[in-house]
């Protein structure tokens, strides 16, 4: 079977200190047909000293300065050529296995478009600390709130070009807006493991932005589409979040792992890895 | 001037108590307008000739006169010249050129009023239709809400139902050509509204219109609002006045009356909002619609009362006025009759209507009830819907991420039996040590003390008198901090400084350690975390361990034991037991006369109210040597029968009686534990004993770990040298219960086993060693303690010359390894890409290659056996396992990866898995061999079976470990199989000959009758145990876990 090409677009600005996790999490892959862009905006702390050793693996590097991480995101798309496509957040990670499972996932369903797992949430020093469990995919649920892992998300080129590019005018919720857009357009299917890892940590743009410019940009967003909301939404809304957390804890309690995390919370996940990420080694080239 | 048509007329519209008059007062001061306070002329002119009907020269006479001279289009033509003549006049008076006439109630008559002056210009100034109630209720004392709720005649139904309603339909019918300009927005910004307004009217700018003088006309006037007298400038401290006024019963009952709709028309949607906050939702359209039909009624009942009143009579037909006579009298009965019949006709249809009226009323009066209820219930769901949101929105993210990680806290520690990292805390438990000239073994007591990592310990040691070095040793440890407390005094015999011990102690948990034993690894952590999690149980006790000339054995099996038991002298080993403070108290303390048998005189006395509890594992070492106290068997035995003595009668005969009782269940209870198999229990082999002297291994600091879980294990399986290749290096065999996995203790550095296998696997002359002659060794011809099947097999020969001379002698693992994956990746047809990690030389390649097609790739770290096999043509990576994903290049996969006897010798199995299960290809999958823990030929050759092979095997595997193996690396076990091969069988067999303390390297020739027992084996492995998963090594087909 040819693997199909699968393009990843990394944003960053000033994440030094956690690139190296991502960027080590996307080669160790070891994904054989893999198209890597990096689009930095002229960071400032050494993040492309860090990514010396890395550097000719990239299908695109830029370093320059751009219009904010949305910007960065659209135009790295526009470089991109694979038919499956993603972006990966620089203080994210994939979980092992990720893109293997991805094409053979998309082989074996031609009609679903998008695919999104469970989230795995670390805090800065690798440490999990929980889990969102998701229940199956529904449309209803997922284009009302903006729960959908991001770094979890792979869809096809045909979908993309269908629904259009990620909006650049946006901060913080450009990425609901795309999947808004992909829900209205195609399928989409949650696999039941972890394909990604979140991180929590004080200068995350996710928690310095969700309550002002965040908020904002999701009530766009729901303008915008007409997502109407009754009065009970907001209750329900939470109520669907703290079951996916609830579920969450049920799934670190358990003894069933899913693949892409352990069962249990505070554990390295480096050690999910196999102690892959704190290396400095890559394999050698084909 | 006015014109006749109405031009320079202004109306100035709106509803009572709306703020007109502030607007009148400001248009007043412009130069050119004219506006005195409410002309109501336009009203006036419009009843002209309708008066009432009180009027001393009848008022029907009147209107009805006035009808038949004036016609329809004449009256109007009369009304229009006379007001704008009135008009005029005025403006003459006052030398202004605009008229604004501000009368609030001129929405009665709009129609009117475009029909007489069509070129008029209108103004609407709105208001809230809340606030202008607020304000009746606050300026006029008129509680609107109550008067429209009771339903009686009032201002409230035209003010604030028809007032809005008419002015909106106005606007609507005039297309806009009314000027709306906004109360709350001109109180804000009056400057600015003014201007906008004479800029509509056409009026030319003039300045100083916000700043006015209300002494004037306003206060002198009859109409007009004179709550404005006191102040000079617009202000907006009014518009929100009207939230304290109403309660939310009165606000549904405006919101009601009014109609949401009109809120929303007029601009007024905010207020809704704020409604809708204050908990008053919109209703059903239908109620508002009530309050509009009610008020239009009310209304048209009031034209028509001033129409009839100023009508002229309409002189019925035939009916009879009273007073009056009829010309016939004939006639008049006969109207009279007919009057009468007609008029019961209707008193009964009126008492049929007032019937059915008053059961009409009643129902509604209960749904009106059930209505009441029902909007309670939502209110109060609506309260609580609110409470939960505003608890639900924490403001920032940092406290939804600490309320988080709070709840998953909570949930995961909150619930029993599940992983809790910190729940109830351990027990303190104190350990005393009482010695006396013990320097050679208190250091190492001392230190298997320290070991063990106990959060909270309380150690004493109770001296007495030593007069070597012990007290400098002490010293030392008290300085760091591993000893609690020392007592130093002479004492009467060992249990009275155990006594001395115990009486300063603080903790729940007591035991004492003699100054030669030892604790095993990870002991007290297992004891305190039994009585933490069963608090009702108060005395356990454990086998230990005895270490003797180097070599450590389980000690003999305890059985459930009990006074009884105790009495008859069974034997508790004294290291194991641990009992909690309150027995202690209870039976008063150890005794302080007794020198040897103090140990059991606190068992039979603890054990009179407790059940002593049996507890599997191992805690404790006993350590055999010269000059030990409890040597002196014969002086032990005679005091125990002394205490025993002094201890039976004393009971009472219930107390007896009871303990007897006990005893017959006790029996009962051993009797099924006794039938129990017992795996992986090798006790010393009793006639083979003292074994050689070896030399123990280095003390290590902490406990020996499971390679799966992590967990300290629980029980010591024996103790080897290296029987391979005659090491006298002795290794410590533990196992975990709980994950199933038996380990070599001490740990040794990845440097030192690649040190070790580079002195003896290169090493082709290794020859077999046997034991020096004469000497004994433990766990010689040890089969198993005479299983039963294993003693008729041998017994009875079953097997011919013939079947036996069958058995393959030849390394199976092609065949095993093909047969495993048939399946999936079959031998021919297909291109499977196969990685050997561990490749050695390259054999297992060289035979595939003969059998198979497939690509062959190898893993060696060796880098000699590295040049081998790339020298014979196959393709093979210098690396270790852990390093494969760095030199297997980047996008090149495999379907099938074999780990070869591998595992075993790696301390991070599940580490190797992980990273060698990214090498996999879609489909692809792990295949590993190792030995099988659950092997039958375990429980025959015990400690001599060839494959514990310490300590190049770090760990060896059950079924069950390998199932959790799999799951820590991400993996399932898609199949897992054992076999037996009669060369392994045949190295067992002639270790077994030697004993441990001998050695079987690979490569030789045994004796032939081991040979023959061999194939015998094999066979049985064959048809009994490989089947069952008790072959003596098992293949395991891993592959990755997809949901």
């Amino acid at each position: 079977m040819a693997l199909p090409r699968i393009s990843i677009v990394t944003p960053c600005y000033n994440h030094a200190q956690y690139i190296e996790w991502t960027v080590r999490s996307v080669f160790m892959q070891r994904y054989p047909n893999l198209e890597y862009i990096f689009m930095d905006g002229g960071s400032t702390d050494g993040t492309v000293k860090v990514l010396e050793p890395y550097r000719d693996r990239f299908a695109h590097f830029v370093s320059e300065k751009d219009k904010g991480q949305a910007d960065a995101i659209h135009r790295g798309f526009l470089e991109s050529t694979g038919e499956i496509m993603a972006y990966l957040n620089s203080d994210d990670m994939l979980a092992p296995g990720t893109l293997q499972y991805v094409a053979q996932f998309f082989a074996d369903h031609p009609d679903i478009d998008v695919l999104y797992s469970h989230r795995c949430t670390v805090d800065a020093q690798n440490r999990v600390i929980w889990y969102w469990v998701l229940p199956n995919h529904s449309n209803y649920l997922m284009r009302r709130w903006d729960l959908i892992p991001q770094e979890t998300t792979f869809w096809r080129r045909r979908i993309f070009e269908k629904a259009g590019n990620i909006d650049p005018h946006y901060r913080f919720a450009m990425d609901y807006d795309l999947f808004v857009r992909f829900m209205q357009e195609g399928k989409f299917a949650r696999a039941n493991r972890f394909m990604g890892v979140f991180r929590v940590h004080d200068s995350a743009k996710t928690s310095q932005l969700l309550e002002t410019v965040g908020k904002a940009e999701v009530d766009q967003v729901w303008r915008k589409y007409g997502l109407k909301n009754s009065r009970i939404d907001p209750v329900l809304s939470k109520m669907f979040f703290y079951s996916a957390i609830r579920r969450g804890c049920k799934y670190a309690q358990s003894n069933r792992p899913l693949p892409g995390a352990f069962n249990g919370i505070g554990y390295d996940y480096n050690d999910v890895w196999g102690g892959l990420l704190n290396d400095r080694r890559l394999p050698p080239r084909q | 001037m006015i014109g006749p048509q109405g031009e320079n007329l202004t109306f100035l519209l709106g509803l009572p108590r709306s703020g007109t008059t502030l607007l009148s007062v400001m248009l007043g001061k412009h130069p050119d307008v004219y506006c005195p306070p409410e002309p109501w002329l336009m009203l006036a002119m419009q009843a002209l000739g309708k008066v009432s009907p009180r009027h001393p020269a009848n008022s029907q006479v009147i209107g009805g006169a006035m009808r038949e001279f004036l016609d329809d289009p004449s009256m109007h033509d009369v009304q229009r010249v006379a007001a704008h003549h009135a008009y005029n006049v005025r403006l003459n008076a006052v030398g202004r050129s605009r008229f604004v006439d501000k009368t609030p109630r001129y929405y009665l008559i709009l129609p009117y009023l475009r029909q007489i002056f069509p070129h008029a210009k209108f103004v609407w100034l709105i208001r809230n239709p809340v606030a202008v109630a607020a304000s009746f209720k606050t300026t006029w004392g008129m509680d609107l809400p109550k008067l429209l709720a009771a339903g009686g005649d009032n201002w409230g139904y035209y003010d604030l139902v028809l007032g809005p309603r008419r002015l909106l339909n106005f606007s609507y019918e005039m297309h806009g050509a009314v000027y709306w300009i906004r109360y709350e927005e001109l109180v804000k910004s009056p400057e600015q509204e003014i201007q906008k307004l004479t800029d509509w009217l056409g009026l030319p700018a003039a300045s100083g219109l916000t700043d006015f003088d209300t002494r004037g006309a306003v206060a002198r006037s009859y109409a007009g609002d004179k709550k404005i007298v006191g102040t000079s400038r617009p202000h907006a401290d009014s518009v929100d006045a009207w939230e304290n006024v109403f309660s939310n019963e009165e606000l549904q009952v405006l919101l009601d009356a009014i109609g949401a709709e009109v809120f929303q028309q007029t601009g007024y949607g905010p207020v809704l909002e704020r409604f809708a906050q204050r908990g008053v939702y919109e209703r059903k359209a239908s109620i508002t619609k009530a309050f509009v039909d009610r008020a239009e009624s009310l209304l048209s009942q009031r034209w028509q009362d001033v129409d009839e009143a100023s009508s002229p009579p309409q002189k019925p037909d035939e009916t009879l006025e009273p007073g009056e006579l009829p010309e016939r009298a004939d006639i008049g009965i006969h109207l009279v009759r007919r009057e009468l019949v007609e008029k019961d006709a209707e008193l009964q249809k009126s008492q049929a209507n007032a019937i059915q009226l008053n059961a009409e009323l009643t129902s509604l009066r209960e749904a009106y009830g059930n209505l009441i209820a029902d909007r309670e219930a939502w209110f109060k769901q609506a309260k609580y819907l609110e409470t939960v949101i505003a608890g639900l929105n924490e403001p920032t993210f940092k406290k939804l991420v600490e309320r988080m990680k709070k709840l998953v806290e909570t949930w995961i520690i909150g619930r029993p039996g599940l992983k809790a990292k910190d729940e109830k805390p351990l027990p303190r438990i104190t350990v005393v040590t009482p010695c006396f000239n013990s320097a050679d073994t208190i250091g190492d007591t001392i230190e298997s003390v320290r070991a063990q990592n106990y959060p909270d310990l309380e150690y004493i040691i109770v001296d007495g008198g030593s007069t070597d070095d012990t007290p400098k040793i002490l010293n030392d440890y008290l300085a760091s901090g591993v000893i609690t407390k020392v007592i130093s005094e002479p004492d009467n015999g060992m249990y009275d400084a155990i006594g001395k011990g115990f009486k300063i102690a603080s903790g729940q948990i007591f035991c004492y350690l003699n100054a030669d034993d030892l604790f095993e690894p990870g002991g007290l952590r297992r004891v305190g975390e039994y009585f933490r999690d069963h608090p009702r149980v108060f005395v356990i006790y454990h086998e230990d361990t005895v270490q003797i000339h180097g070599w450590l054995f389980p000690n003999s099996k305890q059985v459930h034991c009990d006074t009884i038991d105790l009495m008859n002298g069974y034997m508790l080993f004294q290291d194991g037991v641990f009992w909690r403070r309150g027995v202690y108290d209870v039976i008063g303390g150890a005794s302080n006369t007794l020198r040897f048998a103090g140990d059991y005189d606190m068992w039979l006395r603890m054990s009179r109210a407790n059940t002593l509890v049996r507890r599997p594992g191992h805690v404790s070492r006993f350590s055999i040597r010269h000059k030990q106290l409890s040597g002196d068997m014969g002086k032990y035995e005679a005091e125990r029968m002394e205490v025993r003595g002094r201890f039976w009668p004393g009971l009472p005969a219930v107390a007896k009686a009871r303990l007897h009782a006990k005893h017959v269940l006790t029996t009962i209870k051993n009797f099924f534990y006794l039938m129990r198999r017992r795996h992986l229990y090798f006790p010393m082999d009793l006639t083979n004993l003292p074994p050689p002297v070896m030399q123990p291994p280095p003390r290590v600091e902490g406990a020996p770990r499971c390679p799966l879980t992590g967990e300290e294990p629980d029980q010591l399986l024996f103790s080897t040298p290296d029987t391979r290749y005659g090491d006298k290096a002795m290794n410590y065999v533990y196992y975990n219960s709980k994950s199933g996995v038996a380990m070599a203790y001490p740990p040794m550095s990845d440097t030192d086993l690649a040190a070790l296998y580079e002195t003896h696997y290169s090493d082709a002359d290794a020859q077999p060693i046997e034991p020096p002659a004469g000497s004994t060794s433990p766990y010689r011809k040890w089969f198993g303690g005479g299983r039963i099947d294993w003693l008729m097999l041998k017994r009875y020969h079953l097997i011919s010359t013939e079947r036996r001379e069958k058995v393959s002698w030849k390394d199976p693992t092609v065949n095993e390894l093909l047969s495993l994956v048939k399946r999936t990746c079959p031998a021919k047809g297909k291109s499977v890409r196969f990685l050997d990690v561990g490749c050695f030389e390259g054999e297992l390649l060289d035979r595939l290659k003969e059998v198979t097609d497939w690509q062959l790739a190898g893993l060696e770290s060796n880098s000699k056996a590295v040049t081998v096999a790339r020298g014979k043509g196959h393709d093979v990576w210098q690396a270790s396992a852990v390093d494969a994903p760095y030199v297997v290049p980047q996008g090149m996969a495999f379907d099938l990866i074999f780990l070869g006897q591998t595992i075993e010798h790696l301390s991070e199995p599940s580490k190797i898995l992980r990273r060698l299960r990214m090498l996999l290809a879609p489909g692809g999958a792990i295949v590993l061999s190792t030995p099988n823990l659950d092997s039958k030929q375990i429980d025959l050759f015990g400690p001599t079976w060839a494959h514990w092979h310490m300590p190049y095997h770090r760990a060896l595997y059950s079924r069950k470990s390998i199932k959790l193996l799999a799951e820590k690396s991400d993996l399932r076990v898609n199949k897992l199989v054992t076999h037996s091969n009669p060369y392994w069988s045949v190295m067992s067999l002639w270790l077994n000959q030697f004993g441990l303390a001998g050695a079987v390297p690979h490569g030789q020739n045994p004796p032939a009758e081991l040979c023959v027992r061999a194939a015998d084996l094999a066979i049985y492995s064959k048809y009994l145990w490989n089947w069952r998963g008790r072959g003596d090594y098992l293949y395991a087909m891993l592959s990755p876990r997809e949901t």
